[in-house]
């Protein structure tokens, strides 16, 4: 049976839960499937694991006990000619083992793919991506012989995830489970976060937590399971209950999960009315998670939903059966639940969704502002993905837009789309801010020629600045240091009320019209796409900017002849009339270009390939007028790399951040730029505190000694 | 319908099975080949092999699948442990070495040296980076044959509409056609002008062209050397810097087929699953790796050689060898060069009629080998295999962010070196 034929079937039965919801939910959740535990995904010496599919099946049944296994050899092995047997012989094999009501033995093959591994089940033959060789044709022979499709290793660190799961109807009638829990081949990975936007995507898939296994730990490897809902151990019923995703990712071989909407199971996709929607309507659902071994205790349930928001959630003391009654009022007419449990010993459990949509069939992802730092008063982009799940396009929807602060939903725009049937459709709507504070959004799509109420999604939410904090422009026009890398820094300005933007152009006075500050890293020679250096023009600009009450900040770097130095830094100095000199050294702690930065008594910031600062003719730079040391390579000395004399004096200690008031403008100077997304990524270092104290100052404060 | 076909699939191969059995000549002495040439490459070794067959009055070779080098080298290492070698197999040099450790291989330099050997013309007439490569603290132990170069392949058709004039031949070229050849659409790239594979291989295509050797005087993994910084730093720089390039850790080709990238590097037999992707869509032709400085030039050389295993008899190794030999002949490693993609092991084979009408035919084939001249290869060295992980390990940990390459390569040459200790 097809997903789309079931989902039609559960349209029918849904009416009924939801008319009769109180004689439903009421009720004692009374189990009527069995909890089947096993591994849809492993390898034998018919591709790139070891032994037989005999040997697994056996291992399997006897040594891990598991209910079912699926040995899913990679599918181009079979290409071949002089493999082309293996695939029989599996199937022979897993008929030799098959006992029903003891042991579910299965075989299936693994189809690899740049976008991602997927895996197929129930197949006359194995595809290969010598012959299958993208997405839509693995999809179309899925289809044509009615296969179980699932996502594989859903990690983002390994695999692009399929366009990270961007929808189409034709996957989705095929693909019914998604890998939550993957390994222990390369990576034993939780997916969750793969899993969740697979949902917030539209995709039908539920959850299964599987080894793929290549040595000869077939169920063994770890205690992690697929827990299968199903009436009897055959493969017809262990097929039917995939198919219908009445499954769950779990970490505990044994624990007995169970998610229910009145009559629905997990896996199933109930449809509510756009009335009961906008009216509130509460839906009970009903959770039972029991683990026969008494020591394995449960300490947390969850119902998670769109966008891995936590609905509802139990902290559960020392019991190894739970049971409850949630009550959840649907927020979208795209909603999806699943059930996350997680026991003592940090085992997780992770069920297949219910769904819970309007007849409409139309998911909303990734909607919100996407401007980092929305002001009052300035145009800011507000972006939604629209996926009309029906094979049928919608002709001429109209989305509208609200802002909602304080509770309060303010029509903002709208626009009218066509939906193209089984894809996803990207809208992006005008959008001006009024007032500074949090704001989220609500989007109305209404469906022409049906009545009553319209079709609701809530959407992200955004705080929007007022319209006068600092503008802060980083170069990344010139080749400089660390271009590329500057997007921690970014977020960081964001979220302390900066506005930052990056230009990758030249510099003149039109840019720093309504510029603050300019962040300005050493330009590197060698492979650019960009000058890299400033020409006289832009040496104005940026003095005029500075003598004119703007702000500077420039970061060098350690001395690397032809590749790069501070003379370029230097030249700035000179223009704005100040007496600080970049050195041509770098700054080392016992022969490490690595150093701490110390700034008071906080903690230290990482400093690597960095220079020291000074006054004019290599003289040291205390007690200069107006200059104050902000921070220095404490226990470092300053090196001379080149052998060109010009390094500093300092026998200890060199100074690595300087700041000096220039007129009404302010300077800093700092020997590396220790903002780039490597620091500001590294846990115990100072790095995040300390550029935000240098661009507090920039930004007119006081300098905090820390 | 599954039953079905099984029983017809296990007639098929009890035929075959029996189609074999009277060619083994009586008097002809057998030796195991054991190999993981699959699908177009199985389908020309076993020609190659069916025809000495046919001619040897004396040697009978029994050519046997293992699936791919994973499944080759599990098979091989327990065949040892069973003490039951096959006479001979493919193997890599850092397998090689492991079992050289153990006495388990007879130097090819025997037979070499014998008085069915090589004359020193012949011996010459092997590219002397694949000979070097076979060679074992000074002992010439294996010989090469399925050995490819990697090449930049790029969507010719594409550089044309972007009014470039032919493949980029050093890094800034590259950095310059890859902006041309990125294409956006709003927020979206639409096609990147580049890809890469986060794993040593496509490391070593950067590392070499920067002037990087794996080793340094002492013998120390040089992966963190300025050259390693360097050739990383270009690489991430290509996707976070210049944003002209993406990586995934599978092969690029349906990609580029289907359009959304217009170069990449891949090894010369990956060229025939490009032609499949590209099925006739856009034109596109291979080109020399782009280098950092001309006097860098390089290409890595990949692919195994032959080894011959010590527990095998007299007559059994002397068949071996005979085989060999001939494999390496002109006409068979052109004709093995032709059916594969792979390069030919020999100099003279590029001057036989048939390859020269094969490169008219086939000129991206011919970018192959203009890289023999400036081929390096791996450390011969058991460890090595354990090293290559540890360097795809740091590739992928900076392309995802988490060290900067200088970071990353420290980390890995010293797991790297704590693996020679």
């Amino acid at each position: 049976m097809s997903k789309r034929m079931l989902r039609t079937m559960l349209v029918l039965a849904a009416a009924f839960v939801l008319l009769a919801a109180c004689a439903c939910y009421g009720a004692e959740p009374a189990p009527r499937f069995n909890c089947y535990f096993g591994n849809l995904h492993s390898h034998t010496s018919y591709s790139d694991g070891v032994l037989t599919p005999s040997d697994a099946f056996q291992h399997a049944r006897d040594v891990a006990l598991l209910d079912f296994l699926a040995v899913t050899d990679h599918g181009y092995y079979f290409q071949e000619a002089t493999n082309l047997h293996h695939w029989f012989m599996s199937l022979e094999e897993a008929d030799a083992f098959y006992e029903p009501g003891r042991f579910v033995s299965m075989i299936g093959f693994e189809w690899t793919f740049t976008d991602g591994h997927m895996n197929g089940l129930d197949t006359p033959l194995a595809a290969s991506r010598d012959t299958q060789r993208n997405v839509a044709e693995f999809i179309d022979f899925l289809a044509q012989h009615d296969g179980i499709g699932t996502f594989n290793h859903p990690n983002y660190d390994i695999q692009p995830n399929w366009n990270d799961f961007e929808y189409f109807g034709g996957g989705d009638r095929v693909v019914y489970l998604l890998e939550v829990g993957s390994g222990p081949y390369r990576h034993n990975i939780r997916n969750e976060r793969a899993y969740q936007r697979a949902l917030d995507r539209g995709w039908h898939v539920g959850a299964i937590s599987c080894q793929d296994n290549h040595s000869a730990h077939w169920g063994t490897a770890a205690p992690t399971r697929t827990g299968a809902l199903a009436r009897e151990l055959t493969r017809e019923a262990i097929y039917e209950s995939l198919r219908s995703m009445r499954t769950y990712a779990t970490e505990d071989s044994n624990v007995r999960a169970f998610f229910e909407l009145g009559e629905c199971q997990m896996g199933s996709e109930v449809v509510i009315s756009r009335d009961d929607l906008n009216s509130g309507r509460v839906l009970r659902f009903s959770i039972v998670i029991d683990d026969p071994d008494e020591s394995d205790m449960i300490a947390l349930v969850q119902v998670v939903t769109n966008g891995g928001v936590v609905a509802w959630e139990s902290e559960v003391d020392g019991a190894n059966f739970f049971e409850a009654e949630v009550d959840i009022v649907p927020a979208s007419s795209y909603n999806w639940y699943y059930v996350r449990a997680v026991q003592a010993d940090a085992d997780v459990i992770v069920t297949s969704p219910i769904w819970v949509s309007t007849e409409s069939q139309v998911a909303v992802c990734d909607f919100g502002c996407v401007d980092l730092v929305p002001q009052v008063g300035k145009a800011a982009r507000v972006r939604a993905e629209i996926v009309n799940r029906n094979d049928d396009a919608i002709p001429g929807a109209t989305a509208i837009l609200y802002e909602v602060r304080e509770g309060e939903p303010v029509r903002c725009s709208s626009l009218e789309v066509d939906l193209p049937g089984g894809r996803g459709t990207a809208v992006s709507f005008e959008w001006t801010p009024k007032e500074a504070g949090e704001t989220s959004f609500i989007m109305e799509l209404v469906i022409s020629g049906r009545e009553g109420a319209p079709d609701i999604y809530p959407g992200g939410s955004t705080r929007v600045r007022p319209s006068d904090i600092k503008n802060v422009i980083i170069d990344e026009g010139h080749n400089n240091r660390c271009s590329g890398y500057m997007d921690a820094f970014v977020r960081l300005l964001g979220e302390a009320e900066y506005n930052p933007s990056i230009n990758e152009g030249s510099i003149d006075s039109k840019l720093l019209e309504d510029a603050d500050m300019l962040v300005i890293n050493v330009p590197e020679m060698g492979f650019s796409l960009t000058p890299t250096s400033y020409d006289d023009n832009e040496l104005d600009a940026i003095a005029a900017f500075v003598l004119d009450g703007g702000s500077l900040l420039l970061a060098g770097g350690s001395d690397f002849p032809g590749f790069r130095d501070c003379g370029q830094l230097n030249t700035v100095l000179e223009r704005i009339g100040s007496a600080i000199r970049f050195g041509r050294d770098e700054i080392r702690q016992e022969d490490s270009s690595v150093v701490d930065v110390e700034w008071g008594t906080a903690r230290a910031v990482y400093a690597d390939e960095a220079c020291s600062l000074a006054g004019p003719g290599w003289s040291a730079i205390d007690g200069m007028e107006e200059v104050v040391v902000l921070a220095r390579a404490m226990g470092s000395l300053s090196v001379d790399v080149s052998g060109d004399g010009m390094h500093f004096p300092y026998t200890q200690s060199p100074v690595f951040a300087v700041a000096q008031t220039i007129g009404s403008g302010r300077l800093v100077c700092l020997g590396a730029p220790v903002y780039s997304s490597y620091d500001l990524d590294r846990e115990r270092c100072g790095n995040a505190a300390f550029t935000l104290a240098v661009i507090s100052w920039l930004a007119g404060g006081e300098w905090k000694e820390q | 319908m599954k039953r079905f076909m099984t029983v017809i699939l296990m007639g098929t191969i009890v035929l075959a099975s029996l189609a074999v059995g009277p060619s083994v000549a009586a008097g002809k002495t057998t030796i195991t080949f054991w190999h993981a040439m699959g699908a177009q490459l199985g389908k020309t070794l076993e020609a190659l092999v069916e025809e000495f067959n046919r001619q040897s009055p004396d040697v009978y070779v029994k050519a046997e699948y293992q699936g791919n080098y994973g499944a080759l080298s599990q098979k091989i290492v327990g065949s040892l442990v069973a003490r039951k070698p096959p006479t001979m197999a493919q193997v890599y040099g850092n397998w090689a070495a492991e079992y050289i450790s153990g006495n388990e291989l007879v130097p090819i330099q025997k037979f070499v040296k014998g008085p069915n050997g090589l004359s020193q013309l012949e011996i010459d007439d092997i590219w002397d980076g694949l000979r070097e490569g076979c060679v074992f603290d000074g002992v010439w132990y294996t010989m090469p044959f399925n050995k490819s170069v990697y090449v930049m392949v790029y969507n010719q058709t594409a550089l044309q509409e972007a009014g470039i004039d032919g493949p980029p031949k050093n890094w800034q070229e590259l950095v310059n056609a890859a902006r041309a050849l990125t294409v956006r659409d709003g927020d979206k790239i639409v096609r990147y002008g580049f890809a890469l594979r986060p794993n040593i291989d496509i490391f070593a295509c950067f590392f070499f062209n920067a002037g990087g050797v794996w080793l340094d005087s002492q013998g120390k993994v040089a992966v963190n050397s300025p050259a390693g910084v360097t050739a990383l730093q270009f690489m991430t720089d290509l996707l976070s810097k210049y944003k002209v390039a993406y990586y995934v850790p599978g092969y690029i080709d349906a990609d580029f087929g289907a359009g959304k990238v217009a170069m990449y590097l891949t090894t010369s037999p990956g060229l025939s699953y490009t032609e499949k992707s590209v099925a006739g869509k856009f034109e596109w032709s291979a080109a020399p790796l782009p280098y950092m400085d001309t006097k860098f030039r390089s290409t890595p050389v990949a692919g195994t050689d032959l080894a011959i295993f010590s527990r095998a008899s007299a007559a059994e190794q002397e068949a071996a060898w005979k085989f060999i030999k001939w494999l390496v002949e002109p006409r068979q490693t052109a004709r093995w060069a032709m059916g594969t993609s792979y390069i030919p092991v020999r100099k003279s084979a590029m001057h036989l009629e048939i390859m020269r009408k094969w490169f008219a035919e086939h000129p991206r084939d011919l970018q192959s080998l203009q890289q023999l001249r400036y081929i390096k290869y791996d450390p011969n060295m058991a460890a090595w295999n354990n090293i290559r992980g540890d360097v795809s390990e740091a590739v992928e940990k900076v392309f995802l962010g988490k060290a900067t390459p200088k970071e990353a390569l420290d980390a890995a040459a010293a797991k790297a070196n704590a693996r020679l200790k």
